[in-house]
């Protein structure tokens, strides 16, 4: 942005040269706390394009401005935004004076918000994750609405999934080549120093990147643009985990053209707002950067941040009334600690070097390397020979007992050992680590039965990038980047805990022989502590991609087109030849490549000053993602059949208002993904229809189900309202009401490890007119926040979020639901009533979510320092609710659920559900000088 | 203030470096209780009153009494499913217990657990056809004697205690071949031990893939073979048998009237002796010929005979048990070795012909199930019959004939028609007696089934 305002200002000079007898405006800006002067305050006359910097007095002026009705914005990073009508009369210049801009609250609240993004990052086949982060820095009242009020419910900008949005720090993608989605941990407690952003909403142009549909987040951490100041804070809080800790200190540029930026956050506690989940970050940043001369520049960035954290279990309805909201199955006691056997650690420095070139006034060339190592783990429990561990094994459940059948098919419900189950599990409920240990010690022959793992995924990503951007004429300003990636991931089970036992080994407990080995070169291989085992490849994904934008403006309309091309390169190589697969696993497979473009464009119309109108059209087409090319990368080389890339589509159009007391924005949209695949893996114990009708098998291997062609539309309208009621009284009105849905049947295959699945594809699955799931498809807020002159300001937010969906169990809506085998041992035999099939397969609709939210702040002035305190509390009335969950697949036929259902409840593989925060709260306290 | 912020700064710093560390946990140790309960009967007591029950009947045990008992068996391996097999602490006398779980080995009821039993209200029974010998466990089904103990249930009949014996104190040794008597019988589910044997098949499978396999175990005299039951749900079915001789060891079973030896896990079997090599048994050969011209159809031999036993010829298995065989189709007889299902069989056939007189060499053969070329054509000048057939020199002339290959491919699987070989010109310097050898070989893996007829010299 800061090269846009540049070019400007010498337009601005140029529009000066011009001038017969100015007429005009000017003024200074000071902070309303420190009365002090700011500097590098963005003003501009809204309309006219002309905009310049505060210098070093905080004073502004502009020497020839349009006569008439104009509007004066004035804003600056962590300020609220001013926006004044102006008259200009011809010939004058028109002094405004002092104008005193009052610290913003969302700057603290951002700084404060402890989102839902980390345990967003939930592993448990649930799709949807937010996108809400990168909202944060937004200015859009709908925007701020949807991260700070609807984020607690897993709001979703129109629906879209955040591998459609760009994030980038200094011009350098974040997202993930694996699943093509940012890693927000990578900067996670970084708050402060991540705080300079630019934001895009749905398919806008950005001047770093093409871009998606859902918008993008460029994190601009270059040392000479933070505010000079130091700031410490310490936030208390009952989310996902308790404490955090943070300083931050930016020097500003001096006189020997140098700049730095440190900073330091921690965040830790020893139980989150679900049981048994411990959590400790760590964050260390530094920025520096040196001013060569007026054309050239360095800066060098540098990002440390480790982070565990403990997971919680989706949980069964049953298992939830059972064990209580809050209940949690991945930890039980040992050493009288609360150990949880779940755990995501990740630790992802990166280096980012940026050469800033200011070719001339009008163009800048921008070139940036990084690079990025490190390591992500998602723990769990292995086993073999022995019980599954889990509290929540389905066996152990009371729902079993009642829908037992016999292998005939007689319903034998069994009461009383529901009870007992009942009992024992009220009694045992979490995870034994007692007997782990007992069963892992009395079997000294032939290695431990159950032991701790983690999935690594290590990465080491080499970036280029370039960014051209030009001020070519007075109207047209031009963007260009070309942009390398090439990363490389280490896949494999890596052993953590062998659990008492002195070995693990590798070896599947099921197959037939060789089909056991996990590596035929290295048969039983005896593994200990931080061993590699039961898997272990790498993917290479080179991406190189490039990008055009020519923006035009006039007085009346304002224009853009941009274009794409990209180029995607995958490749698998094994370093495990798989014993179910020995001669398609180990070395390099075949590599894959796909060529991709986009067009996008789109206009504001501005018939006055005050009304906007904003129309925005996309076309393009992706490069699926690496785990969407290699559907069973942990075994073979393999590569999903039919797969092609994407084709996104998307269309919005807005109404925008923009008065000094009254701003509010209409927007309509439309969105549609085609031809995506989605790969999802679940362990299945329980019975699959592994073949023909007839062919019904026990299955205790991880399946691979691979989707292709899905079609996804997504439309609807966004309304942001927001009126200044009086100078200290702000209300915000916010809805959006879409309809987020698959629009055909896409293809299903489903593979498992040890080939017993004969028949591997499934035909179509009854998509069309399913819901996308895992978020509101409605929400609204209502909110008035009051601004008190000395200093403190209270905010309360009403919110109604409703049409959350259940994911669905893709398998289920093939013809295999209906490929049941008939029981032997009953008559007559099952005969489908297709009304009572519907009913089974109607997907779930929750009950819609009522969030109050209170927000307040208060700030003290003590001796040139700035003491603030931020308090949040959200879901006030503490209201229950769900914010996503999944069909399991497990018992994925017509057979099943009319078994299960018989008893009258839901059987033990009823959906999962991930339980949203009751009430909760949050303060921080943090000083500024 | 800066010192204050660098401070703060530099404490988080150390903490970040060390900070991220996962907790670390004292193993923990399981207090074991043993339940305070006392016998006041006898395995052998229960032994007695289920075999003055009607034969194969099942009774319900009423009285409220206890025996206590020693684990033997192990579902470790998945060889035992949903059994469990004890004998009494005096190792006298062995019984089992239907009990409806799985990995019973690790729920304290490993190998040498010693336990409780409650007999009050469970079934007891001597079935005469599968699984003899005493068995326990709930009221029977139309199949079972007994049938299984509801998971939910089975701990209130069998108790652990804390106490384990070693193995190696209640092991028995036994000597093939087990003969069926009743002093045998009380071996039932008892742990035993065979020394000095090895599989008779060196390279089979503990068990086939499809189906549930006895392998023979051999001590080395005709007669002391035992029968070693696998199940294809074991862990290590799939596994290829030891090759070597040494020691066994098993819980015994009884099927019908045969003994059978039943693998808990792989490691008990401990053959870490050198295979002993059992001389192979050549069949015809008692009436050589050496002949410069003939062709032999074998229409004047009856067929089918699981071995062809031909005085004229001989046939050796010089790996593993199976012989060239003699079958028939339509009106055609002809020679016929397959290994299908029958790991590592090798067997030569061969054929004494005076090479002086003759000057040509050639036969018919077919294919069935094709999967890899087993057959391999050599002459031998020095081969002795009745002498080793090891020591022979071979000549390999295999390349010099068509040979069934498995092409075109078929519905049924075998060949349309036989294929010629072609004609061999026997060379110059062959003279005197001499010998062509068809050997099967099945080192690559082939189960094909090969035929050969129409073998001619002229």
């Amino acid at each position: 942005m800061k090269k846009i305002i540049f070019s400007m200002l010498i337009l601005v000079q140029t529009y000066m040269g011009f001038a017969q007898k100015s007429s005009g405006i000017s003024g200074k800006v000071i902070d309303s706390k420190t009365q002090k002067p700011l500097e590098n305050v963005v003003t501009s006359i809204q309309n006219v394009f002309l905009t310049q910097l505060t210098d070093a007095n905080g004073k502004f002026s502009y020497l020839s401005v349009p006569v008439g009705n104009q509007l004066l914005q004035i804003k600056s990073q962590g300020y609220k935004e001013l926006l004044l009508q102006v008259d200009i009369e011809a010939g004058k210049i028109l002094d405004l004076g002092t104008v005193i801009l009052d610290e913003d609250g969302t700057n603290e609240q951002q700084a404060a918000s402890v989102t839902l993004l980390e345990t967003d990052l939930n592993d448990e086949s649930n799709s949807s994750e937010s996108t809400l982060g990168l909202l944060q820095s937004s200015r859009d009242t709908f925007l701020q609405a949807a991260a700070f009020n609807f984020g607690q419910a897993r709001f979703s900008v129109r629906g879209i999934d955040n591998e459609y949005a760009n994030v980038m720090i200094n011009g350098v993608s974040m997202n993930k080549t694996s699943d093509g989605r940012p890693q927000y941990g990578d900067w996670g407690g970084l708050n402060d120093a991540t705080r300079n952003q630019e934001f895009t909403n749905g398919s806008a142009p950005s001047d770093y990147v093409f871009g998606g549909i859902a918008g993008t987040q460029e994190i601009n951490t270059r040392a000479s643009i933070y505010r000079p100041g130091t700031r410490i804070s310490f936030l208390n809080t009952n989310t996902n985990y308790s404490y955090r800790a943070m300083g931050t200190q930016a020097s500003g540029m001096n006189s020997d053209g140098w700049a730095y930026v440190i900073s330091a956050g921690r965040r830790w506690s020893n139980e989150g707002y679900f049981e048994g989940t411990n959590y400790g970050a760590n964050s260390l940043f530094a920025s520096v950067e040196k001013k060569i001369n007026e054309h050239h520049s360095l800066n060098l960035t540098s990002i440390y941040a480790n982070n565990l954290r403990d997971k919680n279990s989706p949980n069964t309805a049953e298992v939830a009334d059972l064990g209580g909201e809050r209940y949690n199955s991945y930890w039980g006691f040992q050493d009288g600690k609360r150990r949880n056997s779940r755990f995501k650690k990740s630790e992802e420095p990166m280096l980012i070097l940026t050469h800033y070139w200011k070719i001339n006034s009008k163009t800048n060339l921008n070139t940036t390397v990084s690079y990025q190592t490190g390591q992500i783990g998602n723990s769990r429990l292995d086993y073999k020979y022995t019980d599954n561990p889990d509290p929540v094994y389905y066996k152990n459940l009371p729902s079993y007992f009642t829908t037992l059948y016999t292998s005939g098919g007689l319903f034998i419900p069994n009461q009383a050992a529901a009870d007992a189950a009942k009992t024992n599990f009220v009694n045992n409920r979490q995870l034994n680590w007692n007997s782990i240990y007992r069963i892992n010690n009395e079997n000294l022959a032939n290695g431990g039965r159950i032991a701790l793992y983690e999935d690594r995924n290590d990465e080491d990503i080499i970036t280029g990038n370039l960014n051209l951007s030009s001020q070519l004429s007075d109207n047209i300003f031009f963007n260009a980047g070309v942009n390398y990636q090439d990363s490389k991931t280490k896949n494999f089970k890596n052993m953590i805990d062998l659990l008492g036992a002195s070995y693990y080994v590798d070896k599947g407990a099921f197959g037939f022989g060789d089909q056991q080995q996990s590596d035929l070169n290295n048969p039983n291989r005896v593994v200990g502590v931080n061993d590699h085992y039961g898997y272990k490849y790498n993917i290479y994904a080179t991406k190189f991609d490039a990008f055009t934008q020519f923006k035009f403006t006039y007085k009346k309309v304002d224009f853009y087109m941009a274009q794409t091309y990209s180029q995607s390169i995958y490749q698998r190589e094994g370093f495990y030849r798989n014993g179910y697969h020995p001669d398609n696993s180990f070395g390099k497979g075949e590599e894959k490549v796909f060529e991709n473009f986009g067009f996008k464009g789109g206009f504001t119309y501005k018939l006055t000053g005050r009304h906007l109108f904003d129309f925005n059209a996309i076309y393009m087409t992706k490069a699926p993602n690496a785990k969407d090319v290699f559907p069973n990368a942990r075994v073979n080389n393999s590569i999903t059949e039919n797969l092609t890339n994407e084709k996104i589509k998307g269309f919005d159009a807005s109404y925008i208002i923009r008065a000094p007391k009254f701003k509010a924005r209409f927007t309509g949209y439309y969105n549609e993904t085609l031809n995506s695949t989605d790969i999802n893996f679940y362990y299945s114990d329980g019975q699959i229809n592994v073949g023909n009708p007839g062919n019904i098998q026990s299955i205790g291997a991880f399946v691979s189900e691979v989707v292709t062609g899905v079609n996804k539309k997504n439309r609807g309208v966004e309304v942001g309202l927001e009126y200044q009621l009086t100078s200290t009284i702000k209300l915000t009105g916010v809805a959006a009401y879409g309809d987020y849905r698959f629009t055909n049947d896409p293809n299903l295959k489903i593979f498992d490890d040890s080939g017993l699945i004969v028949k591997n594809d499934k035909g179509a699955a009854k998509f069309s007119g399913l819901k996308l799931s895992g978020m509101p498809q409605q929400a609204y807020s209502f909110g008035v926040e009051y601004r008190d002159p000395k200093f403190w300001w209270i905010g309360v937010n009403a919110n109604y979020l409703a049409d959350t969906y259940l994911d669905i169990s893709s398998l289920k809506r093939t013809q295999s639901y209906y490929d049941f085998v008939q029981p032997t041992a009953l008559l007559p035999k099952i005969v489908v009533d297709q009304a009572k099939a519907d009913e089974f397969l109607k997907q779930e609709k929750f009950k819609s979510i009522q969030l109050l939210n209170l927000v307040g702040g208060k700030s003290w002035r003590i001796k040139g320092k700035t003491l603030g305190l931020f308090v949040s509390v959200n879901n006030v009335l503490d209201y229950s609710y769900r914010t996503g969950g999944f069909e399991q697949s497990r018992s994925a036929d017509y057979r099943a659920d009319i078994e299960d259902t018989k008893a009258g409840g839901v059987g033990p593989f009823g959906a999962k559900y991930f339980q949203g925060y009751g009430r909760t709260y949050s303060a921080n306290l943090y000083l500024q000088f | 203030m800066k010192t204050i912020l660098r401070i703060f700064v530099l404490v988080l710093g150390v903490v970040a470096l060390q900070g991220c560390q996962n907790e670390t946990y004292a193993e923990p140790t399981e207090e074991c209780v043993s339940p305070s309960l006392v016998k006041n009967k006898e395995v052998s007591d229960i032994y007695t009153l289920a075999a003055g029950l009607p034969l194969n009947a099942t009774a319900r045990y009423t009285n409220d009494d206890v025996i206590e008992a020693v684990v033997t068996s192990s579902d470790e391996g998945g060889n035992f499913f949903k059994t469990i097999s004890l004998i009494s602490l005096d190792g006298t006398r062995g019984f089992s217990m239907a009990i409806d779980d799985y990995n019973l080995y690790t729920k304290k009821f490993q190998p040498g657990k010693k336990v409780y039993i409650k007999l009050k209200d469970l079934y007891f029974s001597l079935p005469i056809g599968f699984a003899r010998g005493l068995t326990l466990g709930a009221i029977p089904t139309s199949v079972q004697n007994v049938d299984r103990i509801p998971i939910t249930e089975y701990s209130k009949y069998i108790i652990p205690t804390c106490t384990v014996i070693n193995e190696d104190t209640y092991v028995k040794q036994i000597t093939l071949p087990l003969a069926v008597t009743v002093a045998n019988d009380a071996l039932i589910n008892t742990l035993v031990e065979v020394s000095n044997v090895q599989f008779q098949a060196e390279c089979a499978t503990y068990s086939k893939k499809d189906y549930d396999t006895s392998l023979k175990i051999t001590n080395g005299s005709p007669t002391g073979l035992m029968e070693v039951r696998t199940s294809r749900f074991a862990n290590f079915a799939g596994n290829t048998v030891q090759n070597g001789n040494g020691k066994i060891r098993g819980i015994l079973t009884k099927y019908g009237n045969a003994y059978q030896l039943i693998l808990r896990t792989e490691r008990d079997v401990k053959l870490t002796n050198p295979r002993v090599v059992i001389p192979s048994v050549s069949l015809g050969g008692t009436a050589i010929v050496y002949s410069g011209s003939f062709v032999e159809n074998f229409a004047s031999y009856t067929a089918p005979a699981a071995q062809a036993i031909i005085p004229k010829y001989i046939n050796i298995n010089t790996r593993g048990q199976k012989y060239w065989s003699l079958a028939t189709f339509g009106a055609t007889k002809y020679l016929q070795m397959s290994a299908y299902n029958a790991d590592c069989s090798n067997a030569v056939f061969i054929i004494p012909v005076n090479m002086t007189a003759a000057n040509n060499f050639s036969f018919k053969s077919k294919d069935g199930y094709f999967d890899e070329q087993p057959l391999k054509v050599y002459y031998s000048m020095d081969y002795v019959p009745g002498g080793n057939y090891n020591q022979a020199t071979l000549v390999d002339i295999t390349n010099n004939f068509n040979i069934a290959n498995g092409l075109p491919i078929t519905a049924n699987s075998y060949a349309s028609n036989f294929t010629q070989s072609g004609t061999y010109s026997i060379p110059a310097n062959l003279t005197g007696n001499g010998y062509f050898i068809f050997e099967y070989n099945s080192s690559n893996g082939a189960t094909t089934t090969m035929q050969i007829t129409d073998i001619t010299v002229n």
